[in-house]
């Protein structure tokens, strides 16, 4: 595993995941693969489901952290979520940064207790480094 | 009954018309400074054309497929594809996040996207105007209620 992977392990594993994963912000590499865990996480938990669980998860997220669940809030995080599923235009209107935040309150509720086992996270990482060898041969 | 005594038929108030035209094109998704009565007609209008043409388990890609080519024609009205989802799975019944969402912002996609279901459902000049007369009754009488209250 790269650095970057066991970045996100370590993270993944602090006691408020998603703000240790927004620290990693100052590594691209981290935050490159955070986007790609964050495709692989979403598609492995949605595809193939209805798409009116995207919007059930979105709401149990917030609750859990205690956010607002019935505005934008949510409208963007499930939009960031179906960017991944397909409708990429979804997320076209919301800022980098914002992305960023929702992206890691998402991979973050991967250890939401009792939390995805520790062989499955490291496999989802493993995956979303197979994803970013493979874009960084495809970039020209 | 004598005629005298018949009520008048059509749309009464200018909300309703100013729907109308939206429906035939023949006026922007959106007025100045409408009232809130008028926002009231509009939005039960859409709802009620919204049911017309889904059920609350409608299939959502049938519901984003509406929305997208309703947006594809207002392309300048630049309104968030998933507010407007959202804003139609509501009037169907789901629970789903339409918070925050500005007063111009609803009143403009419940134009939109009136226009955009009653092209779909392919309404006759009748039942668009049964719709709005509808509506307006149901927005008279919801204002009724309230002053009940």
């Amino acid at each position: 595993m790269t650095a970057a992977g066991r970045l996100l392990l370590e993270a993944l594993g602090e006691k408020s995941p998603a703000r240790s994963l927004s620290r990693l912000s100052d590594s691209p590499r981290a935050v490159r693969l955070l986007r790609e865990l964050f495709t692989v996480a979403v598609r492995r938990g949605f595809v193939g489901r209805d798409p009116r669980d995207v919007t059930a998860y979105v709401r149990d997220l917030l609750e859990y952290q205690e956010l607002a669940t019935g505005g934008v809030l949510a409208r963007e995080t499930e939009a960031v979520i179906r960017s991944v599923l397909g409708e990429p235009e979804l997320a076209y209107g919301i800022s980098d940064l914002r992305r960023f935040e929702l992206i890691c309150y998402i991979v973050g509720d991967l250890a939401r207790p009792p939390g995805v086992p520790t062989a499955e996270l490291a496999a989802l990482v493993s995956q979303a480094e197979w994803r970013l060898t493979r874009l960084d041969r495809l970039a020209p | 009954m004598s005629p005298i005594f018949s009520p008048v038929h059509g749309i009464h108030t200018a909300a309703g018309r100013y729907l109308q035209r939206v429906a035939y094109e023949d006026a922007p998704p959106r007025s100045v400074e409408p009232t809130s009565a008028a926002r009231h007609v509009w939005e039960i209008a859409f709802g009620l054309a919204a049911r017309r043409r889904f059920d609350a388990d409608s299939p959502l890609a049938e519901i984003r497929r509406t929305v997208t080519t309703t947006l594809r024609r207002h392309a300048a009205a630049a309104l968030p594809a998933l507010a407007a989802e959202m804003l139609i799975r509501d009037a169907l019944g789901e629970t789903v996040p339409v918070d925050e969402i500005g007063d111009a912002v609803r009143s403009r996609a419940h134009l939109m996207l009136f226009a955009g279901l009653v092209d779909e459902l392919a309404m006759t000049d009748g039942e668009l105007e049964d719709l709005v007369i509808q509506a307006e009754e149901l927005a008279v009488d919801a204002i009724a209620e309230t002053v009940r209250d």
